[in-house]
Formats: C-alpha cells, structure tokens, sequence
C-alpha cells in the first residue's frame, strides 16, 4: 500500500466506524414536494408521497403540520391520511395523497411553505435529550390564468385477444401534466405476422378519450381486426403528440390460447443435450429394431463362438474325436485282418 | 486338421462379430438413421431433405413494473424489469437472459455503478408460449441512485447462444428522496441554575441516507421534570462547530427553523455524506433541580 494511500484507508475506516455507530432509525420523504406551476382558478391537483422509514421495528406515530406561510391556503390543501396516523411497525413505505383544491376565486400568485410531519417522541430511559426524525415537505405552488398543455406517456402495451375478437386494444397510460384537458393527438397501428415478415392490417385512431388535468389515466387505443385465432402476433405502434411522433415501438400479442410449454427457467443449454455432451453418444438407436436384431444375431453368434472354443479347450471335444478316431482306426485294422 | 479349421472358424466368427457391432454403434453415433421409410400404397416416393437455420431472439416490451420507483432511507429497493423475449425456432429455444437498469443521463452500455448503472441482473423466464418466453427480472437499488428518469434493457440468448436486446421505451422516474438520520440522543453537562455551557460541544452526527443534499430543519421541545419544572428550548443552542454558548443558533419551539449544513448527496453505502451539529444548553435562574429531559426535532430539506 502507496503512503498516499493511507490516508483515504483511514477516512473509509473511520466512516464506517462512524456510520455503524449511529446505526438509528431515518426518516424520509419521496418525492419531499408538492409543487404545481399552471394551476388555474378552480383547478384539482394530487400529489402522493411516500413517507420512509429505515427501521421499521416500532410504530411511527405522526403529526402533520403546516407552516405559518401556508396559513393563507390551508383550506385548499387536505391530506388524505388527516393531520395525525400511525405507520404501522413492518410498513417501510406509507403513501399519503396530498390534493391542492384552488377556489374560483383565489387571487393570481406564487404561494409556497412547508408541510412537516414530525414522530410522536419517545422517552428512553437514562437520557437527557432524545432525537426524532420527520420529513419536510416543499409547497411551491402558482395560480395563474394562463392555459398550459402538456402530457407525458408512462406505459403502453397491447392486451391478448379472444378467439374471436374483433378489437385489438393498446393501452395508454397517459399523465397529463397541464392545466386543460389533454390526449395523444393519434395513436397508429401496424399488424404483422408471427414472424414479423408480412403487414396483416394497419389502421390510425385519433379518437382517444381526454385525460383531464393534472391526471394520470390509462386510455386506450382500438382498432378493428380479423386475425386467425390460435397464433402470435406483432403489433408496431406509433404515438403521436401533435404532428409529432413522440414514440414507436413493437409489441406482442395473441389471439386465442396459444400452446404453453415449461421449460427450465434460466439454463444455458436444455437437458437432453446436456446428457449428450456429457455422454459423447446418442441412445435413441436402442430403440431401433433392426439394430436390435441384428445386435441379438451377433451376440447369440459370438456367444456360438465363444462356446465351441471353450469345449475344444476343455478336451471334451477332442475326447470325442480321438474315440471316433480309435474306432475308425479299429474298423480298418479290422477289415484288414 | 478338423480342429484347426473350427478354431479358426470360431476366431473369425468372433472377429466378424465385434468389427459388426463397432460399425453399428459408429453409424449411430454419427446420427445414421436406421429407421425404415413408411411407404403408402401407391405413392412414389421421393426424399427431400432441409436445413432448419437459428434464429436470432428478438426481445420486446422492455419495462421497468413501476413507473415511479421510491427509494428505502439507508437501504435498498427492490425493481423488477419485465420484457418478452420472441424466438422463432420456437419458446423453447430461449434460453437465458440478463437486465441493465441504467439512468437515461447514461445508456445500457454502462458500467457497473450503484448511482447510475445496474448491470447482469438475473431474469427468470415463464413458460414457452408459442415463440415467446417472458423475462423478469428483479435487482436491489441503492438509497443513493441518482433521481430522474431510469430506463432497463434486456439481453437474451437461445441455445445456440444466438443474442437479442432491446431497450425500455418508457423510461420510468427514481423520485427524490430526502432522508437523514442523526445520533440517538444526547446529554448536556450538569449545571446550576443561572449557568450556561461555555460552549457548544455536545455532538449530534446527521448522516444523508437518501440521493439528494440537504440541510436540516430543527426544533425542540421545551424540557420538562416532573409536573412543574420546564427549560423552554431557547435555552438550547447549536452550530456546524464548537462556538461559544451565546453565538449559537437558538432552537425553536414553536416552527422548524432552517440550518445550513450543506449535506452532499451520498455517491456509496454506507453514506459517505455526514456532518456534525454542536450543542449546548444554559439553566435559567431559579429552576428547580432535577434531570430535565427533551426532543429535538430534524427533519431533511432540499438544499
């Protein structure tokens, strides 16, 4: 270890040392605002918001507060949990929604403070001082009289049709981020086959339902069809915003029941190879008749083989043939006297 | 002469035999099918013979299953990436595949890095339907992930290790997370009343668990023993040093007063972004005596 390396070894060292020692329960919020620019007179805006903990052995029990800058717009803002509740001891992540309600007649301006949701303190025995963590959430909000339009996508996907359905479906999800209604200006549709070769049908559909403001919705998006059931497709999509293509992407879809087949999860190579390689042989003639056949010729022929060798070198056959010689030898000599 | 003959015959017989069953077993072993060809009345019959070629895996519908993802305090959250991976040579065929999480500020090309890059995250595949397997895949992302949009890509493979990959479309958005904790508890010296703390020496650390800076916002409770006797939280000071007793930042009792320790947003585990607050308290003529015991507040705020 270089000299110039001691120094960050230590600040490492001492940094966990430090950080194991104040091992404690933390508190956070996420996201820590609730921050709207284009609100009109009228307008409705929602903003969840988790509240975190990283110890969650105990109840937290919470109080919410508002801070004095704030006093002029209490009324517009309502927590959906009330001004005290208690995260249950095991819930790491407790949304509360938090909605903003400007009246009609809410004067035109910039309006912030603070929101402070602080722990109910716990005494702990031998202690002078004890420490609660909370969080703080930013109110930034502005009403104006100006329109604003925007929207951002958040997810899409095409759903699976029946057998005989007619109606292809892709879905939208859609958030609108503005202060008027607001929808993806066309959403465009190419079909292809299973293997993405021949266009089946292709259609636009600029009809989509208005998301309203400051919402987020899922909408779709349908077209007619007539696809042969029992087989995969492909769907390329298009969304636009305005004359502006803002996406395009493929997805997969089917029609009727397609044939499910499980197969192992996550290997490299299916198991009947495997035991291939392993093997460096192939089995599936076993199951040959032919060669089984002519595999029991052999043996039976080879066992004939083996057999006749043995007798000979047992003496037994030629035991045989020395008599059958002898008596040969006797019936000449015989025919000879 | 007879016997000789026979031995011989029976060597051969045995020699003919093995050199069978060796070439029988070679033909199999190299694929020759031994099989015979059905044959229909009255059809001609003919061969034809083809050579099915891989297909390269094509993966779609990359997605991150939650379009805002909030972060755990001091630990980690789990994500999962799903995508639908298309291989013509049939589902089965897919083998395998593994994820990048990635902050769009990078690309699915990144290197490991738990702020901005997650890579060889391990996918599980469904069942084979039709030419499609579905991945998803599951990964553990720090407190100190970088906020702002986060997009995943996936890579499959098939069974003859042919490659695919596509990237989410849809990016999804880490939100931030303002998160500290700070030490347990503290105990000021002992006192008489009419006395205060030379200086601010007692030490609170206030660590950043989340993936953003901050400063803290602070109050206290007044101090309390028994039924009667109270120090009001005035009476408490702090600072980001050892100060005299009088410069210190008085603590409010009524509203969370802003601090600036100026808290760097973590980049590592365990938080490598902590300061230390100072503190001293005073005891007001004529308290009563007796262990008097408080809460201080701290809450983290954007910085």
């Amino acid at each position: 270890m270089g000299l110039n390396k001691i120094p960050q070894f230590l600040l490492v060292t001492l940094l966990f040392l430090f950080w194991a020692g104040i091992c404690q329960a933390g508190f956070g919020v996420s996201p820590p605002w609730v921050k709207c620019e284009h609100l009109l007179q009228g307008s409705h805006f929602e903003q969840t918001i988790s509240l975190v903990q990283s110890d969650t052995k105990t109840d937290f029990y919470a109080t919410v507060e508002l801070s004095s800058e704030l006093s002029g717009i209490k009324d517009w803002i309502k927590i959906d949990k009330g001004m005290e509740f208690t995260i249950l001891g095991g819930v790491q992540q407790f949304p509360i929604k938090i909605t903003v309600d400007v009246p009609q007649d809410a004067k035109l301006g910039e309006y912030g403070g603070y929101i402070w949701i602080s722990g109910k303190p716990v005494k702990e025995a031998g202690t002078q001082i004890t420490t609660m963590t909370g969080g703080t959430i930013e109110v930034n909000l502005k009403v104006t009289d100006k329109e604003f339009s925007d929207w951002t996508l958040r997810d899409l996907g095409v759903r699976n049709l029946a057998k005989d359905e007619k109606t292809i479906k892709v879905y939208l999800k859609v958030e609108n981020l503005g202060n008027v209604k607001a929808r993806p200006s066309k959403v465009h549709l190419d079909i292809y086959d299973d293997n993405h070769q021949n266009l089946l049908s292709s259609g636009d559909n600029t009809e989509l339902d208005w998301i309203p403001s400051f919402q987020t919705q899922e909408i779709t998006a349908e077209f007619p069809v007539d696809l042969e059931p029992t087989q995969q497709y492909w769907a390329e999509i298009e969304i636009y915003k305005e004359d502006e293509l803002l996406l395009a992407d493929k997805r997969r879809f089917n029609v009727g029941e397609i044939p499910t087949k499980e197969v192992p999860g996550q290997v490299s190579k299916p198991l009947e190879e495997l035991e291939e390689s392993e093997t460096g042989l192939k089995f599936g003639f076993l199951k040959n008749k032919i060669f089984l056949f002519s595999l029991l010729g052999i043996v039976l022929a080879v066992g004939l083989g083996f057999g006749i060798r043995r007798i000979r070198k047992s003496g037994i056959g030629l035991e045989i043939k020395i008599k059958k010689k002898t008596a040969k030898r006797k019936k000449v000599k015989g025919e000879d006297d | 002469m007879s016997e000789k003959i026979k031995k011989s015959f029976s060597q051969c017989l045995a020699t003919f035999a093995l050199i069978v069953i060796s070439v029988l077993v070679l033909l199999n072993a190299t694929g020759t099918d031994f099989s015979v060809p059905e044959v229909k009345a009255g059809e001609a019959t003919s061969s034809a013979s083809g050579q099915v070629g891989n297909a390269t895996p094509t993966v779609s519908a990359v997605n991150v299953a939650s379009t805002t993802i909030d972060l755990n305090p001091n630990n980690t959250t789990s994500v999962i990436i799903t995508g639908t991976i298309t291989d013509t040579n049939g589902g089965s065929d897919i083998s395998s595949a593994t994820a990048t999480l990635y902050a769009t500020s990078t690309n699915e090309n990144c290197s490991a890095n738990d702020n901005t890059c997650y890579i060889s995250i391990t996918c599980t595949l469904g069942a084979a339907v039709g030419n499609d397997r579905n991945a998803t895949c599951t990964t553990n992302i720090w407190f100190h992930s970088n906020p702002g949009g986060w997009g995943a890509s996936i890579l499959a493979a098939d069974n003859s290790n042919a490659t695919g990959t596509a990237t989410d479309t849809v990016p999804s958005t880490v939100n931030t997370l303002n998160a500290v904790i700070v030490t347990e508890s503290i105990t000021y010296d002992t006192l008489s009343p009419g006395n205060n703390m030379a200086s601010t020496t007692k030490t609170i650390y206030a660590t950043t668990t989340g993936n953003a800076a901050i400063d803290v916002q602070i109050k206290g409770n007044d101090m309390t023993y028994g039924a009667t006797g109270t120090i009001v939280a005035a009476n408490e000071r702090y600072a980001t040093s050892t100060v005299g007793w009088v410069s210190g930042n008085i603590a409010s009792s009524t509203n969370y007063v802003n601090f600036e320790v100026d808290l760097a947003k973590p980049t590592t585990h365990p938080s490598d972004s902590a300061d230390i607050i100072y503190w001293g308290w005073s005891v007001p003529g004529g308290t009563p005596i007796g262990t008097y015991s408080g809460t201080l507040f701290f809450n983290p705020v954007s910085d």
